[in-house]
């Protein structure tokens, strides 16, 4: 009992010509073809997932905001300047506390926040989180993100993915 | 009670022969279907994450399980004989869980919507990243379309094989199972566009896709619900499909009142599970040849049809 008769949905298509002699099942599994080919058409145009405020865009070519904290690493820095660097973007740095740093992200008002959140933040109502970036021990770290920029925390976590810690 | 003082007027179920085989294979079908359920709840919450569409889609996919479940443990109960503490038989075994189901599916189908209305209203966007697959860098969005596909499409093969053996065996609760399963690429297809959505920048695509997946769920949990309740006040036997009177009752009146002793008649019946319980008052010509009259017109009934199983036969002056 195959779920996807492929054999079957071709062999009705060409006896019947689309007609509605099809069953209701074959026509069924037509239009998800159907969707999952204009998906694809669709997404292959443009960059895709989408940011809601754009933030990939505004930061490329242009300013990264990254904020810090006081536990912010030397090492956290330098990720950061180096993405900053895979973007062709200026930094712009706003140091304060976890706290600040999460209503800023949640206003769109900086990119991304790195020094000591970690998965199990309690401002991750209110921001997205990357994947960790770094563990230490049992913590693992991640980077705070305003919620909704897929495209940004796509480009982002593909950055934490190749990057290594010099 | 002792058990001289009670009858057990039905007998236990059984089929026809023709029937029987068409029930083994509603049970294996039944099998598989809890089997894919299990598998699809176990990767839809693996892939879920952030989107209030799919946690609908989920939610709604757990309560499936339920008529299924109820038809594989009400089919056991019902080999069991009629007995002195259920004298009326274990035919109604079926509708239990299944109205509990029911109702199940309503709060749920409740309960998503205010989920997902409150969360468009607070503005939620949702956060997706991405997640390693064979190598590449893969967005989580295409992953959780994949677990709905699957969610869908054998469940429409599946739907879709079951519902002939539902009719012919005028089994509500197969019928049940069979007509939502068909019909669930629809809670699939909504989910799947909410996620493209996001996809898209437009946060405000999920939660509003799991609200319209939430008001199907809703219409299907209360349509369940009153039928649930239908069956409690001992509705009249109705047609699966279309909830019309079963042409059965009208035969049994046609039967009675076509046989030579009886003057008029008067039926009322009843369903239980499958079967249907029967009451005939009738008015006999003369109540010369009572007992043979009304043992025939018991006969006739009960050769109408499978499903007659329950007959009590009560001879009256007036109605």
């Amino acid at each position: 009992m195959l779920p996807f008769p492929v054999a079957q949905i071709f062999r009705e298509a060409w006896v019947y010509h689309l007609t509605e002699q099809m069953t209701s099942v074959s026509k069924t599994y037509l239009l998800y073809a159907a969707i999952c080919f204009t998906i694809t058409t669709l997404c292959s145009c443009g960059h895709y997932p989408k940011d809601t405020q754009g933030t990939l865009d505004n930061a490329k070519n242009g300013t990264l905001r990254v904020g810090t904290t006081a536990t912010t690493t030397a090492s956290d820095s330098t990720l950061a300047v180096r993405f900053a660097q895979q973007l062709n973007a200026s930094v712009d740095w706003v140091h304060k506390d976890q706290q600040y740093l999460s209503g800023q992200l949640s206003e769109y008002k900086i990119d991304m926040a790195i020094g000591g959140f970690t998965e199990d933040s309690p401002f991750k109502k209110i921001v997205g989180l990357t994947k960790p970036y770094r563990k230490d021990g049992k913590k693992k770290y991640v980077i705070a993100i305003p919620k909704g920029e897929n495209a940004f925390l796509a480009k982002l976590e593909q950055f934490i993915d190749t990057y290594e810690a010099p | 009670m002792k058990h001289h003082e009670v009858y057990h007027n039905s007998r236990r179920h059984t089929l026809p022969d023709d029937l029987r085989p068409l029930y083994k294979k509603a049970v294996k079908l039944e099998r598989w279907t809890i089997a894919y359920i299990i598998s699809v709840v176990i990767i839809m919450y693996i892939t879920m994450s952030s989107s209030q569409a799919m946690k609908a889609a989920w939610l709604e996919d757990v309560l499936s399980m339920v008529p299924a479940i109820c038809f594989l443990v009400a089919g056991s109960y019902h080999d069991k004989d009629p007995n002195d503490r259920f004298p009326f038989g274990y035919h109604r075994a079926y509708s239990i869980a299944y109205q509990l189901g029911a109702f199940a599916l309503l709060a749920i189908g409740v309960y998503i919507f205010y989920d997902s209305v409150s969360s468009l209203l607070k503005g939620e966007r949702p956060t997706i990243g991405g997640i390693k697959v064979m190598g590449f860098y893969t967005w989580k969005g295409w992953l959780m379309i994949a677990a709905l596909l699957w969610s869908a499409l054998p469940a429409m093969l599946l739907g879709y094989k079951k519902i002939n053996p539902a009719k012919k065996l005028h089994n509500k609760i197969l019928f049940t199972d069979a007509s939502t399963q068909k019909a669930d690429w629809q809670t699939a297809a909504a989910a799947i566009l909410g996620i493209i959505g996001i996809g898209f920048g437009w946060w405000w695509a999920d939660s509003v896709s799991a609200c319209f997946i939430s008001l199907s769920v809703i219409y299907d949990g209360w349509k369940r619900t009153y039928g649930a309740v239908q069956d409690l006040i001992d509705e009249v036997p109705t047609l699966l499909e279309t909830g019309g009177v079963h042409p059965l009752v009208k035969q049994v009146h046609e039967t009675v009142t076509a046989h030579d002793s009886v003057k008029d008649a008067r039926v009322r019946m009843r369903e239980a599970g499958e079967i249907f319980f029967t009451e005939v008052f009738v008015i006999l010509h003369n109540e010369d040849d009572l007992h043979t009259d009304i043992q025939s017109i018991k006969s006739g009934i009960r050769s109408l049809d499978w499903k007659m199983n329950d007959i009590v036969i009560v001879p009256v002056t007036q109605f």
